[in-house]
């Protein structure tokens, strides 16, 4: 972590601990919540595409913005890198 | 020694090329793909010379993109007709050191010798970024260096290593895709790598989160983007005019010159009337295009633009486009055909070609001389509110283009059916201050390219405009014009029968035809055939008085609704037919534009007639 800003880690060393919390896509995430990657639902290009910008099991992500009306597309912080994704592509990003 | 640059898209890779070769580079295209081939040379400390290739970015060697399809099979010298690089330099960004290390771990599986570049590290060093590059180079067998490719000497170390370093040949490995579980794999590599040099990521700076948190929002960051591309047009008309008139009057002090220094005769004809006046005509405009152009290296280099593609994305997949078409929709308001080329970042083909197909409905800065001579000729001068009339014409031009452009792709996505699976997963980087050099580098480029069209296609159309308006010479005696007489008056006179029910006579029809080499040559046409002569200055000026008097209203307003579609531009046809590759879509592109222009003239003029009583 960095005073100005913050660096967050690729993926996370913590252990999500609050596994009570029902998975859910990265989609569903409100807007400035952090959470962890848990897994990606297969979708041939485009989790292949998902997984090589760092969308892994355990990557952080954030929704940093979304556009209206129907949050699509979202602006999603994975890693150290922003990405737009269409709404179609975050579902396939299971959070908790 | 043949040296290929790899990285991620935004990586600094282009200015690091910049860096290396300066002026010293050629741009053209892969054999057989439009994908744009930047090569330069530069040489070492001992004088050797290395050959500099600027591979298109990418993020993985599983290609989505053509672009990233190219940049594989050149390294792994698949493409036919480009010799295998015998050394990559795979860039890094030091403010985003995992996926770049991803990419590495993969590159390293095409058996060439590597070698490892982390490039700005100059502000990822302020933001307390740290690694220990002896380690990561004896994890990874290959050398590590930085660069800071926006600094005078920021690549020194990348050439010194170059020199020094024995590079081994290159290896026969054969080629595997990876795997997904491959992938995930480098990641934890990379993981391990980063741990053990004792990497510490660069604090993000606070300012960009907080200019997204404005840039990015649904209302405040439209708002931005049209105030944006307001301040561009504005641009692109204000600040040019001064340039214009500068060449304007240059091109009038040339034709003045020869009037008084040369004998009257054909040679002088041909170079006044032909050359002068038809190339300074189209000349005038490299200004324009320099300054849309220089906005948009300028919001590109600054990591502008792919957030604007992020907040059209919803309204361009209204009419089934991408987002991330707005970026060649964005370079066809000065010319369709770099626009049509920077379709390639498109992954998905229908998308592309949905694209590519309505590009030239962007009104391009050709149309500017015909649309500015009309209206001053048929539109009064008067302010409507706060608006000048001419501006809210000249506007509803342009948004007429835009309009079409939607309406028409909405029809090509419907036509196509079952839409592919939407790839918009667009990297918004980290704002950065645009790096003068590549701003120069690029306009440069486009400079080049504007006049070696000028010197090519259009000097040969100009003259055999001259030549056909020119000969045969009219029979002793004839009252009438030479122009009627000639080649091109009985061909005009044979289009004006087609082009009648649109208001056209046949002086617009012969003007329309050398327009197919370039669409802003129909003005220096037209004055040619009008029979005036003289410089472009005075051609423009007497000729706006010679249209408002001959044509009516309806015949200048079709004309207007012409040109919005202006299907008759033989460059760009010629690049979508090497883009995609057949006939189909260039005659598909040709056929519905003409449908388009006829219609829309036909209407625009049938109209006018019923409501001036005409």
């Amino acid at each position: 972590m960095g005073r100005k800003g913050t660096a967050w880690p690729l993926y996370s060393l913590v252990v999500n601990e609050n596994l009570s919390t029902p998975l859910r896509p990265l989609s569903a995430l409100p807007l400035g919540e952090r959470s962890l990657v848990e897994a990606i639902t297969d979708s041939a290009v485009l989790s292949r595409r998902l997984l090589e910008i760092g969308c892994i099991e355990g990557a952080t992500v954030e929704v940093v913005a979304s556009m209206w009306p129907g949050q699509d597309p979202l602006a999603v912080r994975i890693g150290g890198s922003t990405f737009a994704l269409r709404r179609q592509e975050a579902d396939l990003v299971m959070v908790r | 020694m043949r040296i290929a640059l790899i990285g991620l898209p935004n990586c600094g890779k282009t200015a690091l090329f910049n860096r290396l070769t300066g002026s010293r580079q050629k741009v053209a295209n892969y054999p057989g793909v439009t994908v744009e081939r930047k090569e330069g040379v530069f040489s070492d400390a001992k004088g050797e010379l290395h050959q500099l290739l600027d591979l298109p970015g990418l993020y993985s060697f599983t290609p989505t993109t053509l672009d990233e399809a190219i940049t594989r099979d050149v390294a792994l010298g698949r493409l036919a007709g480009e010799p295998r690089p015998e050394l990559i330099v795979l860039v890094a960004d030091a403010m985003h050191l995992s996926l770049s290390l991803r990419l590495a771990l993969e590159a390293r599986r095409v058996g060439l010798p590597m070698l490892l570049a982390i490039n700005r590290s100059d502000i990822a060093r302020r933001r307390g970024f740290q690694l220990d590059l002896a380690a990561l180079s004896r994890a990874l067998g290959i050398p590590v260096i930085e660069t800071v490719a926006t600094r005078a000497g920021g690549a020194d170390a990348l050439v010194q290593t170059l020199e020094q370093h024995p590079w081994p040949k290159t290896s026969a490995l054969e080629w595997q895709e990876p795997t997904a579980l491959d992938v995930i794999a480098a990641h934890r590599e990379v993981a391990r790598l980063l741990t053990m040099a004792h990497h510490q990521e660069p604090a993000r700076s606070a300012a960009v989160a907080a200019a997204d948190r404005v840039l990015l929002h649904p209302i405040f960051g439209m708002l931005s983007l049209a105030v944006i591309l307001f301040l561009v047009f504005q641009a692109v008309f204000s600040w040019a005019s001064v340039p214009m008139d500068l060449i304007d009057a240059g091109v009038a002090r040339l034709g003045e010159l020869l009037v008084t220094q040369m004998p009257d005769g054909v040679l002088r004809s041909l170079l006044i009337d032909g050359v002068i006046a038809g190339l300074g005509s189209v000349v005038v405009f490299l200004p324009q295009i320099l300054i849309l152009f220089a906005f948009i290296l300028v919001l590109e280099d600054s990591g502008y633009l792919p957030r604007a593609a992020y907040l059209l994305d919803r309204l361009m997949s209204g009419v089934g486009l991408s987002g991330r078409a707005f970026i060649p929709l964005l370079s066809s308001f000065a010319c369709a055909i770099p626009g049509i080329m920077a379709t390639r970042t498109i992954p998905s083909i229908r998308d592309r070609i949905a694209t590519i197909m309505v590009a030239p409905l962007m009104t391009c800065s050709a149309r500017l001389p015909v649309y500015a001579l009309l209206i001053a000729a048929f539109i009064p001068d008067r302010d409507v509110g706060i608006f000048n009339l001419q501006g809210l014409v000249l506007f509803a031009l342009y948004f007429a283009g835009i309009v079409s452009a939607l309406l028409v792709a909405y029809v090509i996505k419907r036509w196509q059916g079952t839409s592919d699976q939407h790839l918009l997963m667009l990297e918004l980087p980290d704002y950065q201050w645009p790096n003068p050099l590549n701003l120069l580098v690029g306009l440069y480029d486009r400079a080049r390219v504007f006049l070696a069209r000028v010197g090519g296609i259009i000097l040969a159309m100009v003259v055999l405009l001259w030549f056909l308006s020119t000969y045969p010479a009219p029979p002793s005696g004839a009252t009438t014009p030479a122009i009627e007489t000639s080649f091109a008056g009985h061909i005009g006179k044979a289009l004006a029968v087609v082009l009648e029910p649109i208001g056209f006579n046949w002086q617009i029809a012969i003007a329309l035809v050398p327009g197919l080499a370039a669409r802003e040559i129909a003005v220096g046409a037209l004055g040619t055939v009008y029979a005036l002569s003289g410089s472009e200055e005075t051609v423009t000026g007497a000729l706006a008085a010679t249209i408002s008097t001959e044509w009516s209203l309806g015949t200048a307003l079709a004309l207007l609704a012409w040109y919005v579609f202006a299907p008759q531009c033989l460059a760009t046809l010629a690049v979508v037919k090497r883009e995609t590759g057949g006939w189909r879509h260039p005659l598909m592109m040709a056929t519905y534009l003409f449908t388009l222009a006829y219609v829309a003239a036909f209407v625009t003029y049938r109209l006018t007639l019923m409501l001036t009583g005409a």
